[in-house]
C-alpha cells in the first residue's frame, strides 16, 4: 500500500525483539500489515477501480476466478496467473516481480527467459495484454537465435525496458542466444558451493555427494529433486522450498538473503508472518551462538573458489578465534529445534508446508 | 474452524470461508432448512496467555454492541468465547449483508441519488458513534453494508477497538481512503472519518475510481494519486449533477482537516437542508438588499435572466456587497441553492468582492460560500470575468491559482489544468522569491494581465478598488 510501513522497519523491529512473547505482541500489532493474498487482491482490484469483468478482461483470467480470490479466500497456484494480473493491473515489471515473489513464491520476471524478457518488454510499454506477450515470445522461439556479445541480466533488462517496437525485441531475441542459454548461473553456482560446504570433511577435505549429504542430515528427498531440476534445467524452486533448503543448510541470515535475491525473489519479508518469525530466530541464534557463523565461514572457505569470499572467511573466523569462540555440532540441531516450536505456536496455519518441510 | 461439527448456538452450521487471515476468520453460517435472515460468523484465535489480545476481541465486541441503537452498524446478534486447547476462541455471530465493496466489483455504479442515501445513512451512524468518542478509523468499501431494505450500514470496528494502543507511525486504516494527517501519524478524531467517507462518495461519483485516477489508470498512477492525496494534494472537483452533494463531497475531502466539515452532524445538515429557501425568505432579503441600496449589475455575473427570480446565492451576494465595509465572513449562513439536474452544460457564475483581502483569505471566504475562487481555463470565461471588472472600476483582484508548489508550477484551486493564460509582459517572474499567487492586474498600456503576486499584494494599489473574484458552478 502507499505510504504504508516499511518492510525493513517491520524487519528491524523483528530482530530485535527480546524473546517469544514479544514477537508474540509484535505479530499481533502488525496483523493488518501481514501478506495475505485475499486482502492484497481485494485492495488491489479495489484500488484500481475495475470491476470482476473489466479486469477478467484485461488479464484473461475468468470473472470466476478472480470472485473467488476475493469472496472466498482462494488463491492463484500457477505462475502465469501472477503475470496476468500484473498485466490486468497494468503493473510495471518490478510490480508484477513482487506480486510473483511475495504473493506466488516464485521467482520474479527474469529477463534470462525468453517469455520473462518478452513480459518485461510488453509490462514496460502498458497497455498490453498477457496473450500479446505469449505470442511475441513463440514467434521469436520457432526462429533460429544466434550467440551475440555477452550480456549481463541486469543490462538485458534494462535493453528490454527501453525497447519501443516488437521487431526491436525480435532482433534481441535472435541475436542473444547466449542469453537465454543459461540461466541462472549464479545461483546454482552459489548453491553447488553451499551444497559442498556442508558436505564437507574438514579432515579429508572432500565433499559428499548431494544425494549422500542429504540422506546423512536427513533432508527431504523432495529437496534432491528440487537441487537437481535447478542444477540441469534451471527451474528455480519455490520460495518457502528454497528458504526451508537454506536453514537445513544452515545459511546464516545474510546468506538465505542473498540465495533468494540470486533465485529473483526479495529478501527475508518480515511482512510474511512465517519468515517474520524466521527472521527472529535467525537473529537470536547470531546473537546467542556466533560460533555458527564462524563454523559457517570455514566450511565455506574449504570449497569456495572465490578469492573474496576466501578472503571473507578468513577474516571472519581471525576475529571469532581472537575473542576464543568455537564451534558446537548440536547447535545447529538446536536452532532448528527452536524455529520449529516458534513456528507452530505463533503461526500454525501459514507455517504448516514449511514444517513439513523442515 | 473447520473442525467444528455441533451447530453453533444451537442452530447455525458452518457453510464456505469467507475470509482468512492471520487469527481471524469469517465463515457464512447457514441454518437448518435454509430458513431465516443471512449469517456469518467472525473467529477470531487467541493463543493461550494473551490476554492483551483477549481484552482487544472483547473491546471490538464491545465497540459494536455500543453501535447497535444507532441502528447503522452491523448488528452482533450473538457471542461465544470457547476455550481450546491452545487458547481460546472468540465467536461473534453478525447479520450478513451485501457488501459494498464486491457490489462495485460485480460493476454496480450507484446513482447520484443512491450516493446521497448512502452518505445520509452513514453520517447518520457517524453521528451516533462520534458522540459516543467511537471514531471507525478504517471507512471504505469493504466496510459498508446494504441491508434489504436498502440502508446502508457500517461494520468492522476492528481498527476503533485498537485505537488506543496505536503507535504513532503504525497503521490504522486503509491508504486509499485514509486522511493525509492519519497517514502522518497524528491522527485527528472525528475529521478523519468525514475525510475517508468523502474519498468513497467521491470514488462513488467518479464511476468507481479513487481521486485522480480513471479506467485505464496504471497500478503506479494509482499509487502515485494515492500517496499525493496523502501528502496532502487537493483532489480535482468531482462531477457530479448536485452542487450540494459534490461541495459536501469536495469539504469533507479537504487535506486540512481544519477546513472539513466540523462534525458529522453538520454534513449531514449539509446534505439534507432544504432544497430551496422558502420564497418568503428569498423576497425578504431580496428587499433588504434593495433598501441598501446596491446596484445588482456591480456584484453578478451570472447569465441568468433578469426576469428569473434570483436564488439564494445570489441574495448572498448582495447582503456581501452591503456590508462592505464589514468583514466578509459576518455574512450570515444561509440555505445553499439548489442545481438544476438537467444534465445541460455547466455554467460558470462569478462575483465580485470587493474587499482587499490577503489570497489565502479569500480563497477560504469562496470556499465558505460553496464556491472557490474564480478559475479562467478559456477565453470565454476570460470574458466574462473582465466584463465583470470593467463595470466596476476594480484595478486588480485575486484569481484561483497558486505556485505555492514549485515543482507544479502554477495549479488552480480546483485541480483543473493549468492550460490557459494571460500574463502580462514579463509575468510570471517570481519577484524577489515571494510571489505566489495570481493576481489579474489592470495594466497601463497592457489592460488587464495575469501577474503573480505576493499575498499581501494589494498594498500598492488603492484598497477600494480591490478586491477579488468567485465562482460557482451549476447546470444551465
Amino acid at each position: 500500500m502507499s505510504g504504508e510501513f516499511p518492510t525493513v522497519k517491520l524487519r528491524d523491529e523483528a530482530e530485535r525483539a527480546e524473546d517469544a512473547e514479544d514477537l508474540r505482541a509484535l505479530l499481533r500489532r502488525y496483523e493488518q500489515l501481514y501478506t495475505n493474498w485475499q486482502r492484497e487482491f481485494s485492495r488491489l482490484l479495489d484500488e484500481s477501480g475495475l470491476s470482476y469483468a473489466r479486469l477478467s478482461e484485461c488479464s484473461g483470467i475468468s470473472r470466476n476466478t478472480l470472485r473467488h480470490w476475493c469472496v472466498s479466500g482462494g488463491a492463484p497456484r500457477c505462475r502465469s496467473s501472477f503475470i496476468r494480473l500484473g498485466f490486468g493491473f497494468s503493473m510495471t515489471p518490478e510490480q508484477t516481480s513482487l506480486l510473483l515473489t511475495r504473493y506466488g513464491g516464485y521467482p520474479g520476471l527474469y529477463p534470462r527467459e525468453l517469455f520473462d524478457a518478452a513480459c518485461i518488454y510488453q509490462l514496460s510499454r502498458g497497455g498490453r495484454r498477457y496473450d500479446d506477450a505469449l505470442a511475441l515470445c513463440d514467434r521469436c522461439a520457432g526462429q533460429t537465435q544466434t550467440p551475440g556479445p555477452p550480456e549481463g541480466t541486469t543490462r538485458a533488462a534494462q535493453a528490454l525496458r527501453r525497447m519501443t517496437a516488437d521487431r526491436e525485441f525480435e532482433a534481441f531475441a535472435l541475436s542473444h542466444a547466449d542469453l537465454f542459454r543459461d540461466p541462472h548461473e549464479k545461483l546454482r553456482e552459489f548453491l553447488r558451493v553451499r551444497l559442498l560446504a556442508c558436505g564437507c570433511d574438514p579432515v579429508s577435505g572432500k565433499s559428499l555427494p548431494v544425494h549422500s549429504l542429504f540422506a546423512q542430515e536427513g533432508i527431504s528427498v523432495r529437496y534432491e529433486k528440487d537441487v537437481s531440476l535447478l542444477m540441469t534445467r534451471g527451474v528455480v524452486p519455490r520460495r518457502e522450498r528454497l528458504i526451508a533448503l537454506g536453514v537445513r543448510l544452515g545459511l546464516l541470515p545474510n546468506e538465505l538473503d542473498e540465495l533468494l535475491h540470486l533465485a529473483g525473489m526479495e529478501p527475508l519479508c518480515a511482512k510474511n508472518r512465517v519468515e517474520c518469525i524466521l527472521i527472529y530466530v535467525l537473529q537470536q541464534l547470531a546473537l546467542c551462538h556466533p560460533e555458527l557463523e564462524m563454523d559457517s565461514a570455514a566450511r565455506l572457505l574449504l570449497v569456495s573458489p572465490e578469492p573474496a569470499v576466501r578472503a571473507q572467511c578468513r577474516a571472519l573466523i581471525g576475529q571469532y578465534t581472537a575473542a576464543a569462540y568455537h564451534s558446537e555440532p548440536d547447535e545447529a540441531d538446536a536452532a532448528l529445534d527452536l524455529m520449529r516450536g516458534l513456528l507452530a505456536s505463533l503461526a500454525p496455519d501459514e507455517a504448516g508446508e514449511l514444517l513439513e518441510l523442515l | 474452524m473447520e473442525g467444528i461439527r455441533e451447530p453453533l448456538w444451537g442452530q447455525w452450521y458452518l457453510g464456505e470461508q469467507l475470509y482468512a487471515g492471520g487469527d481471524t476468520e469469517v465463515w457464512a453460517l447457514t441454518r437448518r432448512g435454509g430458513s431465516g435472515r443471512a449469517c456469518a460468523v467472525k473467529c477470531l484465535r487467541i493463543a493461550a496467555g494473551d490476554t492483551e489480545a483477549l481484552s482487544a476481541a472483547n473491546e471490538e465486541r464491545r465497540v459494536q454492541e455500543r453501535m447497535a441503537d444507532s441502528g447503522g452498524a452491523v448488528a452482533i446478534l450473538d457471542d461465544l468465547t470457547v476455550q481450546t486447547p491452545d487458547g481460546w476462541l472468540v465467536l461473534l455471530r453478525l447479520e450478513r449483508l451485501d457488501c459494498l465493496a464486491e457490489l462495485m466489483r460485480e460493476g454496480a455504479q450507484l446513482s447520484e441519488p443512491e450516493v446521497c442515501r448512502l452518505a445520509e445513512d452513514l453520517l447518520h451512524t457517524l453521528v451516533f458513534a462520534h458522540r459516543l468518542n467511537i471514531v471507525h478509523r478504517d471507512i471504505k468499501p469493504a466496510n459498508i453494508y446494504r441491508a434489504p431494505s436498502g440502508r446502508y450500514k457500517l461494520g468492522d470496528f476492528g481498527v476503533s477497538a485498537r485505537t488506543d494502543e496505536r503507535e504513532p507511525g503504525a497503521l490504522a486504516g486503509t491508504a486509499a481512503y485514509m486522511a493525509p494527517e492519519a497517514a502522518a501519524g497524528k491522527p485527528s478524531g472525528a475529521p478523519e472519518d468525514l475525510y475517508s467517507l468523502g474519498i468513497v462518495l467521491y470514488q462513488l461519483l467518479n464511476g468507481n475510481f479513487l481521486p485522480m485516477t480513471h479506467d485505464g489508470s496504471s497500478h503506479t498512477q494509482v499509487q502515485n494519486a494515492i500517496a499525493a492525496r496523502l501528502r496532502g494534494q487537493r483532489i480535482p472537483r468531482v462531477s457530479c449533477r448536485s452542487a450540494r452533494l459534490r461541495r459536501a463531497v469536495m469539504r469533507a475531502c479537504s487535506p486540512d482537516p481544519k477546513k472539513r466539515w466540523g462534525s458529522a452532524e453538520q454534513m449531514l445538515a449539509a446534505l439534507t437542508q432544504k432544497k430551496r429557501p422558502p420564497a418568503w425568505a428569498a423576497g425578504l432579503l431580496c428587499a433588504l438588499a434593495l433598501a441598501a441600496g446596491l446596484a445588482a449589475g456591480r456584484l453578478l455575473g451570472t447569465r441568468r435572466a433578469a426576469a428569473e427570480p434570483a436564488p439564494a446565492e445570489e441574495q448572498t451576494a448582495l447582503q456581501t456587497g452591503q456590508a462592505a465595509s464589514d468583514t466578509p465572513v459576518a455574512v450570515t449562513e444561509r440555505a445553499e441553492p439548489e442545481p438544476v439536474d438537467s444534465g445541460d452544460a455547466v455554467v460558470h457564475r462569478y462575483e465580485l468582492i470587493r474587499q482587499a483581502l490577503g489570497w489565502e483569505d479569500a480563497r477560504i471566504w469562496c470556499e465558505s460560500r460553496g464556491g472557490h475562487l474564480a478559475t479562467i481555463t478559456s477565453q470565454e470565461e476570460s470574458a466574462q470575468v473582465l466584463a465583470l471588472l470593467d463595470e466596476a472600476g476594480m484595478q486588480a483582484v485575486w484569481l484561483g491559482a497558486d505556485n505555492r508548489n514549485a515543482a507544479y508550477g502554477f495549479e488552480w484551486v480546483t485541480g483543473e489544468p493549468f492550460s490557459y493564460a494571460e500574463w502580462g509582459a514579463g509575468e510570471p517572474n517570481n519577484d524577489n522569491g515571494v510571489e505566489y499567487y495570481l493576481m489579474l492586474q489592470n495594466k497601463d498600456g497592457q489592460g488587464w494581465v495575469w501577474n503573480d503576486s505576493r499575498a499581501d499584494g494589494f498594498t500598492v494599489f488603492d484598497a477600494s478598488a480591490c478586491g477579488f473574484v468567485c465562482e460557482w458552478e451549476g447546470a444551465s
